[in-house]
């Protein structure tokens, strides 16, 4: 796997180092490499090209390293989900790789459970691994945190033909009740991408687009591409949902609605256009007795009827139907705040339905620009995410909950885990801790120690993807074929090996042939199958000179006249749309003493935990609550007050399935019927930076899902607040003269 | 000392234009900006104490009483007035105006006295109360294009000093001069949404002139007569919804 | 935050103005202020003031280089340029050391028994650096170009000496802001302070 063999180093000291200004230092050993063709300390570094796989939007990167080191991450210009942009969290990724808390070395429970964790070598562990699969009876599993990379589509490969492997992914919760609800609307599972940058007008229905991992980086853009850069209109954003979150901070206005109330407001809406299209003949393209079905079906959710409910008056509902009729493009984003319910799917189809409207209308004025999703051929990215990651429909919550189950029971003989955390950021109601003590030998790929890592019987120490071969289908635009290259631009910081390598060579020494030797072959393969499927890759060249084209290029993608423009969704579609136009009721985990509802949030740029041992990002301030190197818990400033709390008092949040403390922080941004709880944080094994560091709300939540697509419901929960005793200080990004002083400035 | 000179033309000024109607708070700019200076960290025990030190940072204002609340945010930098504040109270000239319009930090000369950090009204200078906490694997990352700046010692904003350098170096080795685009400080080159917009504003077709010029731009405590180089564009609108 | 980072965080501004002066002459914080006191009583403020004018001297400094490469054999005796070997010199802001290949390019043929080159095909072949030793180094404060100074025409020995007699490098030229300036000064080159001091 050295192709690149010229990033090979020597032990050699950064140029840069922490020398004082003012100190005479001993004059240092000089940078000196040896392979010959990057010649030696090039100052102003060179650039490769690479995708960043922090999360599952995959966005494409650019590196620049200086002396085989990595410096700075840069979005790769030429990509088209960031074009060039990268978010917080991506450009510290480079600190990820040069952590002090790299695990350095593989290590392994020699004693079997129970015994502690000792240093082995790579050859060993690879025996061990060898030995355990040989003798799993095909009974493995593989999880991995949803990112669809090579790893995943090589463990299928490898393990997929005996009936007893499953593989399941711990993502973030909703995604399914996207992908069922873009099933039944783009014919594809798929998280839908609306075209919000030529929108006038885009209403959020609960979506926190700059905070998901769906992709921040792409919804900013959109975002900015809206607002100011077409001459002919600034884009407006109203936002609706139980907090004003970062997203809906950026946004022109916030309107509160109740938790899980959010598909009576979409279908009050949809009432609003379709009576409008009906009286006004908007859009012809919809037959008469197709739009008079939806009408009967929408009857019981006129502004007037919803009113009570969701709190908004009927003038407003009218108010927020308006751009949909007068002055499409105008689109609906849904997100967490809808999928977060039990009635998540019915409420994103709802949202959906409203988006296709408006779509019929807009097409009408002509003033919409044909969108890319579905691409000609739909079914390909799930051929493409038979060979890299895994397909849609085994990523479920649904899929972890019954594998949870089964390890419990002892279904499985060898776990494989990669790169995510299931015993800290899943619901402890589920348990996977005692599900991992109870599955004989489970192996984790990952780059540090942490919760999960700390209880597998084997830990193999992998690559960051600085320093790795692999390749990923980023969760973009339904049926656009984007594919993502990951190459090496670093020597690898520490002994790890590239997992690929370590999971082929193990499966070999278990006894399961493969046709590649190692990685690079795995992935060498895979993309003469993707040259066969897709054409436009040049074929006049040659394997080796595809493969240097893509990894020059950071992967492979339609440019934006390659993609044919969407078909218009039949008569025969439209016609069964009625059926999925209703809004149940949301279903929540009720207690006698838990009045207020729980809700917990992903913030911007730490993910779900994994940027937490970061320095750089703990004290990069939170966009809303300014807080550094801290937990809290949001509440109303009313709430606040009548349970006699003030910032920084220690409260206890109590559910039906647990409790955790931490120091209040009262927001107004927030409904007084819900307390909000940052999700990632209290960690219990995660080095210096980041463990004890708050407590994990992950102990609050029960296991309720959504009904139609078993996504996890992690808002359906409700939950009490008591005080705790003692105070902390609360470490805002103040003015250190006091406050800023917003009114002096001329926002 | 250079004494504020309005009139006087060199071939650059360098100029930045934010427009708050695009950010949306999400903390790019401050961690881009803190991998290629070198910014450190600088501790929970220190953020206790104010000390927190970010070249740029996002300033959150609320308004309003629920359910009526509005949030705006505000990235702050340097502000690389035309006639600073800080200037003229450094005792030993560690910091000056260049003629490019660049307020310049000479680190090896700044003696810590912080007189420049309690002028200046845009609180956006920083003190090195301690040796940079960068360790061993960190250092790997460190910007050798950037000092790491010892205790003592102010540091603040610098425009990316070392790109415009890198952007001139290259234009003159073909040559030609600087071409509007070919400079973008890290805040500008990562800001997702593109509020973050740089360039030379004494050349008429630059970006930043005719954003300049446009209605909705201002600058931050201009009644205080800084005359910064940082301009900013009004956000919001009337009758959005 | 233990006591005695609050106490040193108060005492700062004044250790910290001490102890920079002291850094600049590479001694302890102790022993600056006992040569201050001693200084001023004995000697007055001449004494302090005449090692700040000289500055420490570091000259000459020629360090042992894990490969005894004569630079007044190759530079000098065979007249091989120097941008042959340093070629990212009139590239880079850095010159750059050659790599072991460049060195092989002729020694594959040439000298090919000599122990030290020997040393170097040795390096060449297990793909391990040789560990040179360096013997000029700016301050991080600073930055330099080659590429810059080389286009502009500037002779390698006006700041490096003449390396092409020496059998084993040696600093012979002091590069304080002196230097450097003087010649800035006389060639109308910046003397900006942004130009060299990030």
């Amino acid at each position: 796997m050295d192709r690149r063999s010229f990033l090979k180093l020597g032990a050699l000291t950064a140029s840069s180092s922490a020398v004082g200004a003012c100190g005479q230092t001993v004059q240092k050993v000089i940078p000196a490499l040896i392979p010959a063709d990057d010649g030696v300390n090039p100052v102003e570094g060179r650039w490769f090209a690479t995708s960043c796989m922090e999360c599952n939007a995959g966005c494409g990167v650019i590196v620049r390293t200086v002396n085989g080191r990595a410096k700075k991450i840069e979005g790769n210009p030429a990509h088209p989900v960031n074009h060039g942009k990268a978010c917080a969290m991506g450009q510290a990724a480079v600190r990820r790789a040069y952590h002090a808390d790299r695990l350095k070395a593989p290590l392994l429970r020699k004693g079997g459970k129970g015994s502690k964790l000792e240093e082995v070598t790579w050859d060993e562990a690879i025996k061990v691994l060898g030995e355990k699969i040989s003798k799993a009876d095909g009974k493995v599993f593989y999880l991995n945190d949803g990112v669809n990379d090579a790893l995943a589509g090589a463990a299928k490969s490898l393990f997929g033909e005996n009936p007893a492997f499953t593989i399941a992914s711990n993502h973030a919760p909703g995604r399914e009740s996207h992908f069922a609800a873009g099933e039944a609307y783009l014919d594809f599972p798929s998280m839908p991408f609306p075209d919000i940058a030529n929108s006038d007008f885009t209403l959020l229905f609960g979506a926190d687009v700059f905070e998901s991992d769906r992709s921040p980086v792409y919804f900013a853009r959109v975002f900015g591409d809206s607002r100011r850069s077409r001459p002919s209109a600034r884009g407006r954003f109203i936002y609706l949902g139980s907090r004003l979150s970062a997203t809906a901070a950026a946004c022109d206005k916030w309107l509160p609605v109740p938790p899980g109330k959010l598909g009576l407001v979409a279908l009050a809406v949809a009432h609003v256009v379709v009576d409008e299209v009906i009286i006004r003949g908007l859009a012809p393209s919809i037959p008469r007795n197709t739009l008079s079905r939806w009408m009967e079906a929408l009857k019981q959710y006129s502004p007037e009827h919803v009113e009570k409910e969701t709190e908004l008056s009927a003038e407003i509902i009218k108010r927020l139907a308006r751009p949909f009729i007068e002055e499409a493009p105008a689109v609906a984003v849904a997100g967490d705040d809808v999928a977060g319910y039990t009635n998540g799917t019915p409420t994103l189809k709802a949202v959906s339905f409203l988006n296709m409207v408006s779509f019929e209308i807009g097409r009408e004025k002509l003033r919409i620009k044909p969108r890319r999703d579905p691409a000609p051929d739909p079914d390909l990215k799930n051929r493409m995410l038979g060979w890299v990651g895994l397909p849609q429909s085994q990523q479920s919550f649904a899929k972890l909950k019954k594998l949870t189950e089964d390890m419990a029971a002892g279904a499985y003989n060898v776990g494989l885990i990669a790169h995510t955390n299931p015993v800290f950021d899943t619901p402890q109601a589920l348990n996977f801790k005692a599900a991992m003590a109870k599955t004989p030998f489970t192996a984790v790929f990952a780059l540090f120690m942490d919760e999960t890592t700390a209880d597998a019987d084997l830990v193999l120490p992998d690559h960051h993807w600085l320093e790795n071969w692999s390749a990923q289908i980023p969760e973009f635009a339904p049926g656009v074929p984007v594919l993502n290259l990951v190459q090496p631009v670093i020597s690898p910081f520490t002994a790890a090996r590239n997992s690929l390598d370590v999971i082929i060579e193990a499966a070999k020494k278990g006894g399961i042939a493969s046709p590649y030797a190692n990685g690079e072959q795995y992935l060498k393969a895979f993309i003469a199958k993707f040259r066969a499927e897709m054409l436009e890759i040049p074929q006049q060249l040659s394997a080796v000179g595809a493969w240097d084209f893509l990894l020059q290029r950071g992967g492979w993608w339609p440019s934006d006249e390659e993609v044919e423009p969407k078909n218009p969704p039949t008569t025969d579609r439209l016609w069964e749309l009625k059926d999925s136009l209703a809004a149940p009721a949301p279903a929540f985990a009720e207690g006698p003493n838990f009045p207020f509802h729980l809700h917990l949030y992903q913030p911007v740029s730490r993910g779900r935990g994994k940027g937490a041992n970061l320095g750089m990002l703990q004290e990069m301030p939170d966009p809303i609550t300014t807080l550094m190197w801290q937990h809290w818990i949001e509440l109303n400033p009313a709430t606040a007050e009548k349970l006699g709390i003030k910032e920084g008092d220690l409260i206890t949040v109590m559910s039906a399935a647990g409790s955790m403390t931490g120091p209040a922080f009262p927001y107004r941004g927030i409904r007084p019927d819900v307390i909000a709880i940052p999700i990632g944080f209290g960690h219990t094994n995660y080095g210096s930076v980041a463990t004890n560091r708050g407590d994990n709300p992950m102990k609050l939540l029960g296991l309720a899902v959504d009904e139609k697509s078993g996504a996890l419901a992690w808002r359906s929960q409700k939950v009490g607040v008591k005080k705790a005793g003692g105070s902390v200080a609360m470490l805002r990004d103040a003015n250190p003269k006091g406050e800023y002083m917003g009114e002096a400035f001329n926002l | 000392m250079k004494i504020f000179n309005a009139d006087k033309q060199n071939d650059y000024k360098w100029a930045m234009v934010i427009d708050l109607d695009r950010c949306d708070g999400c903390g790019a700019c401050v961690i881009g900006c803190q991998t290629e200076n070198n910014v450190p960290t600088v501790g929970q025990d220190d953020v206790a104490t104010g000390r927190s030190m970010h070249w740029i940072r996002i300033e959150r204002y609320i308004e309003g009483e629920y359910p009526n609340v509005k949030v705006r945010f505000l990235p702050m930098m340097c502000q690389h007035c035309e006639a600073a504040p800080c200037e003229s109270v450094c005792p030993v000239y560690a910091t000056y105006h260049n003629d490019e319009g660049l307020n310049v930090q000479v680190y090896n000369r700044c003696i810590g006295t912080r007189f420049c950090g309690n002028n200046c009204p845009y609180s956006v200078r920083f003190f090195n109360w301690w040796d940079p906490s960068f360790d061993e694997a960190t250092r790997n990352q460190l910007n050798p294009d950037v000092s790491v700046r010892e205790r003592g010692i102010m540091e603040k904003c610098s425009f990316c000093m070392q790109r415009i350098r890198r952007g001139k170096d290259h234009a003159k080795d073909e040559g030609r001069p600087v071409k509007d685009g070919d400079i973008q400080p890290a805040c500008a080159q990562t800001c997702p949404t593109g509020a973050i917009t740089f360039g030379n504003i004494n050349d008429h077709e630059s970006k930043v002139h005719e954003m300049v010029h446009g209605k909705r731009a201002y600058r931050l405590f201009e009644e205080k007569g800084t005359h910064p180089s940082v301009y900013y564009l009004k956000g919001g609108a009337e009758n959005v919804f | 935050m233990d006591l005695k980072k609050r106490v040193e965080s108060l005492a700062l501004p004044l250790t910290m103005f001490l102890q920079k002066r002291a850094e600049r002459l590479s001694l302890s914080l102790t022993a600056f202020l006992i040569l201050s006191v001693l200084g001023a009583v004995a000697l007055g403020h001449a004494v302090i003031g005449g090692v700040f004018y000289f500055g420490p001297v570091y000259l000459p400094h020629a360090p042992k280089q894990p490969v005894a490469f004569s630079h007044k054999l190759h530079a000098g005796t065979n007249k091989i340029p120097c941008q042959y070997c340093h070629s990212d010199a009139r590239r880079t802001e850095s010159a750059g050391i050659p790599t072991a290949k460049k060195c092989m390019n002729c020694h594959v043929v040439v000298k090919t028994e000599s122990p030290e080159v020997v040393k170097i095909a040795a390096a060449h072949d297990n793909g391990k650096p040789i560990e040179w030793v360096r013997v000029y180094k700016n301050p991080d404060h600073v930055w330099f170009s080659h590429k810059r100074h080389i286009k502009k025409g500037v002779e390698c020995q006006t700041c490096h000496g003449p390396v092409e007699t020496m059998e084993v490098v040696s600093k012979v030229v002091d590069h304080q802001m002196g230097f450097c300036l003087s010649c800035h000064k006389s060639k109308k080159a910046p003397t900006d302070c942004w130009t060299c001091h990030t």
